[in-house]
């Protein structure tokens, strides 16, 4: 469960110490998300990038192997939130930390190397790793985890440039044995039952661009606020072909998929590439390009539709007036998603009401507003999405905190994960508030008051935008924030 | 019409519910469905759920539930429950409500009824309390149908009484007349799908949350949606491209692999899935001591029928131990064939007559035999004047 040890280094001296958080703090923030929240929280001064994992890292429960990421975001001010897949998480667990906090400014550039304690020198082949993209210059550089995973989002690459930090090793644990308990079965056959995850078309076997076709014939792909034309529907994931699965450990779905070497694309990468004109036959390399380069596809996208250059000229020499990214569709200063909001309003009061800026993965309202789970809503109707969209915000900061991937929420709830690790779906959802409600009480103190939850301007019909208001006004009212 | 008030009347028109009440909860409360007991709304406040939902079963699925929570907490064997309930926990104290719904989506208090709390709204909590009543049916009358079958007969007589009074409300063979032709256009098949569910929901085939539909043209397949209503199928069917070059399907029934699979080895061009009751129940009885046993959801070997539709076992949409794997293969020398645990698959080539008709006759098979092996246990246990 879990290890009781925060290993806290400081990259200014060079040295090391071990926190022990209270009983009291797992209970109330869980673990990954809840936990690095927590640590922000109480450390925002020194400016520390954190890393946790959960109590289910290393359990080899289903899609249990995401490792949770927060710092200030270096691009906006505002909260960097994300998470992502590969061996670091389970690593980080098996030699006796729930987290890592890093702080300070090395004086020359530094791997961290943990393997039975902590130096600094080079990362040992095949160790668990994290690296920063090579784009030293942008705000919103990504990492690479493992050499294929990423965040949903850049900017962690860029706290590690500015922290002289090149990579973060750990020595991998063995890949853990699946439970053999009623909760694991529970939670594969909701899993193999949802056509999202496990079926034909599904993101099993298709990536996460299976969701392409879906957001073309919703007419909600980035070109409707861009105001581009509308990409082809036939150059689709489909027409990728047969690709190899990649799992990002523990999981059943496998949804990272690679061809030739290359990785294949994640919807918004793939939507966005698409909506800004990249040939279909270019996307894979163009999105491997960024992948290294540590190139947020989504704002790259943004920078380009706002300035008109040649994508390819755009991506191989990023003007320096794009360094903080674009500006036109921004919340809290983050780029919209690749789900055109006015199609999905559920989504679009999320854009505005996360924490992290314009994003998808915190009320994920594509659930159930495009994929129909747990039931269907209705996408142009933004009324009673504020009650749902609180829910969901809780149940998905617990989710992040076990870890559990977030495209396993397509088909799975708390309640089998609460079972998975021996408490409620009610205890862990009041958890989720407090992990949600803690990242608000983090963005205020980084000045980021409630008038900063609302959308762009322009992107919804007035009739929308009126509908649209009194709804987010309820939000606030629910979340007791006015 | 609000959402709150269709889903009453769901539940009240096709027999289900005497009362349903929901009190939702958002910046303020409201009730819909009557007046809320003091407990229902202190339960309300105490879970602060969006949505509770309260349903008062109707007869006969009143007592059947309360057969089934005699033991407390219950486990039914049945799909939807093994898939999305889990169990469901039984209490005689309304107190006891908030804890078992903290834990589980919804809750049989003795005597009173069930109560779903649902975050997602009217929707979603009305699919709960279907499923409970569906599951504890289920139960009660595979139990009773078991042990009667194995000469060990308990509750044979609330069982008989219960299966008369569902007959008189539920049993209907009148079949109607479907539309012809279908294949014309895209508007023809769309209308002949949402005509047959329709007709498969008001025969009391089917619970209008689940079951499935699909027609199988040129290089499409046309399938309703994941989470619609067979009763409301109106824009929500996808058209899948049989050469799986579009993921359009991503939202489509899971069990599309099943149906494009059947459409592949067989030349049939529709399939209807229902969920009759008895149908279900009978494919669960089985008097054999396999090795199997407790696994025969998706590893049953004996062949067994109900009626003439040959029993397979598989679990919902993929996997291996999927239907994909065992129903497409069965369905090649029959036109309806029997989920273990599940529903009834029918196919037909070319309109949804003949697959309704199959439909109708497999539950009907499933009543006689169901009754006969009540009345013989009957008889057989009956000590002589
Ligand atoms: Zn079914
Ligand atoms: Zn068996």
């Amino acid at each position: 469960m879990y290890a009781g040890k925060i290993l806290c280094v400081n990259l200014t001296d060079l040295s090391f110490s071990i926190l022990s958080p209270e009983n009291s703090i797992y209970d109330k923030y869980i673990g990954g998300r809840g936990l690095c929240g927590h640590l922000l929280s109480t450390h925002l001064d020194s400016n520390p990038l954190i890393f946790c994992n959960g109590p289910l890292t290393g359990s080899g429960y289903q899609t249990t192997a995401r490792c949770a990421v927060m710092h200030i975001n270096p691009k906006t001010g505002g909260i960097f939130r994300s998470d992502f897949g590969g061996r670091f998480a389970a690593a980080l667990k098996n030699e006796g930390y729930d987290g890592l906090m890093i702080t300070g400014r090395a004086e020359n550039p530094v791997s961290l190397v943990i393997d039975n304690g902590v130096r600094f020198g080079r990362v040992t082949d095949d160790f668990a790793v994290v690296e920063a993209g090579a784009h030293s210059g942008i705000n919103w550089c990504s990492i690479l985890s493992d050499g294929f995973f990423t965040t949903h989002r850049g900017g962690t690459g860029t706290m590690m440039h500015r922290m002289n930090l090149i990579s973060i090793g750990i020595r991998p644990a063995a890949e853990p044995q699946k439970p053999d308990t009623s909760a694991y079965e529970d939670i594969e056959r909701l899993i193999n039952a949802a056509p999202s995850l496990t079926g034909r078309p599904g993101i099993g076997r298709f990536g996460t661009a299976a969701l392409y076709d879906l957001a073309h014939a919703r007419n909600i792909l980035p070109n409707v606020f861009f105001n581009l034309p509308k990409p082809d529907a036939h150059t689709n994931a489909c027409a990728i072909g047969e690709t190899e699965s990649v799992s990002c450990g523990s999981c059943t779905i496998a949804c990272r998929k690679r061809k030739n070497g290359l990785r294949i694309p994640e919807y918004d990468g793939f939507a966005m590439l698409m909506s800004v004109g990249i040939p279909f036959d270019k996307i894979i390399e163009t999105y491997n390009f960024c992948l290294k380069q540590g190139i947020d596809v989504i704002t790259a996208c943004h920078c380009i539709a706002q300035s008109g250059m040649d994508a390819e000229e755009f991506l191989h020499s990023i003007p320096e007036e794009f360094y903080n990214g674009a500006d036109r569709f921004t919340v809290k200063g983050i780029e919209l998603p690749a789900i055109a909001p006015d199609g999905a309003l559920g989504a679009a009061l999320g854009y505005a009401t996360s924490p992290n800026g314009a994003d998808w993965t915190t009320a994920m309202a594509l659930t159930h507003e495009i994929l129909r789970k747990p039931v269907p809503t209705d996408r142009y109707s933004v009324e009673g999405k504020a009650v749902i969209n609180i829910a969901y915000e809780n149940a998905k900061a617990a989710a992040d905190s076990l870890p559990v991937c977030r495209y396993a929420l397509f088909a799975v709830s708390l309640e089998e994960y609460a079972k998975a690790s021996g408490t409620t779906a009610a205890h862990l959802a009041d958890c989720g508030n407090e992990i949600f409600m803690n990242e608000i009480s983090i963005i205020r103190r980084l000045g980021f008051g409630m008038e900063t939850d609302r959308l762009p301007d322009g992107l919804l019909k007035p009739e929308q935008q009126k509908a649209f208001d009194s709804e987010l006004k309820k939000y606030h009212r629910m979340r007791g924030l006015i | 019409m609000s959402l709150y008030d269709k889903y009453i009347n769901k539940l009240k028109n096709q027999r289900l519910a005497d009362k349903a009440v929901y009190v939702v909860t958002e910046d303020r409360v409201s009730v819909y469905g009557g007046d809320a007991s003091t407990e229902l709304m202190l339960a309300a406040q105490e879970l602060k759920a969006y949505c509770l939902l309260f349903v008062r079963p109707a007869e006969p699925f009143m007592t059947a539930l309360e057969e089934a929570a005699k033991d407390g907490e219950f486990a039914p064997n049945d799909s939807e429950t093994r898939t999305f309930l889990h169990t469901v926990p039984v209490t005689d104290n309304f107190a006891e409500v908030p804890s078992a719904l903290k834990r589980r989506k919804a809750v049989f208090v003795r005597r009173q009824g069930i109560i779903t709390a649902a975050p997602f709204g009217a929707e979603q909590a009305f699919i709960f309390a279907s499923s409970v009543l569906f599951s504890g049916f289920v139960k009660f009358f595979s139990d009773t149908g078991e042990a009667a079958l194995l000469r060990n007969p308990c509750c044979t007589e609330t069982a008989l009484k219960l299966f008369d009074k569902y007959i008189e409300n539920f049993h209907r063979s009148d079949l109607p007349e479907l539309s012809k032709d279908i294949m014309r256009s895209d508007e023809s098949i769309l209308s002949a799908m949402a005509q047959a569910g329709r007709a498969t929901v008001e025969l009391g085939l089917v619970d209008s949350f689940f079951g499935n539909i699909s027609v199988c043209k040129g290089k499409n397949i046309y399938i309703s949606r994941t989470g619609s209503s067979l009763d409301e199928l109106d824009g929500e069917i996808d058209v899948c491209p049989t050469d799986e070059s579009a993921c359009t399907g991503l939202t489509a029934s899971s069990e599309l692999a099943s149906h494009r699979r059947i459409y592949e080895i067989t030349d049939k061009r529709v399939i209807l899935h229902a969920h009759p009751r008895f149908s279900v129940i009978m494919s669960m009885i089985c008097a054999e001591k396999c090795e199997n046993r407790g696994k025969c959801h998706y590893a049953c070997t004996k062949k067994r029928y109900v009626g003439s539709s040959p029993i397979v076992p598989g679990e919902v949409g993929n996997g291996p131990r999927a239907m994909v794997n065992t129903l497409p293969p069965a369905m090649k020398d029959n036109d309806s064939v029997t989920v273990y645990g599940h529903g009834v698959f029918t196919v037909s080539a070319n309109d949804f007559n003949d697959a309704l008709r199959l439909l109708t006759e497999t539950e009907t098979a499933a009543l006689k035999e169901y009754q006969s092996i009540l009345l013989a246990s009957q008889t057989s246990t009956r000590s002589p004047l």
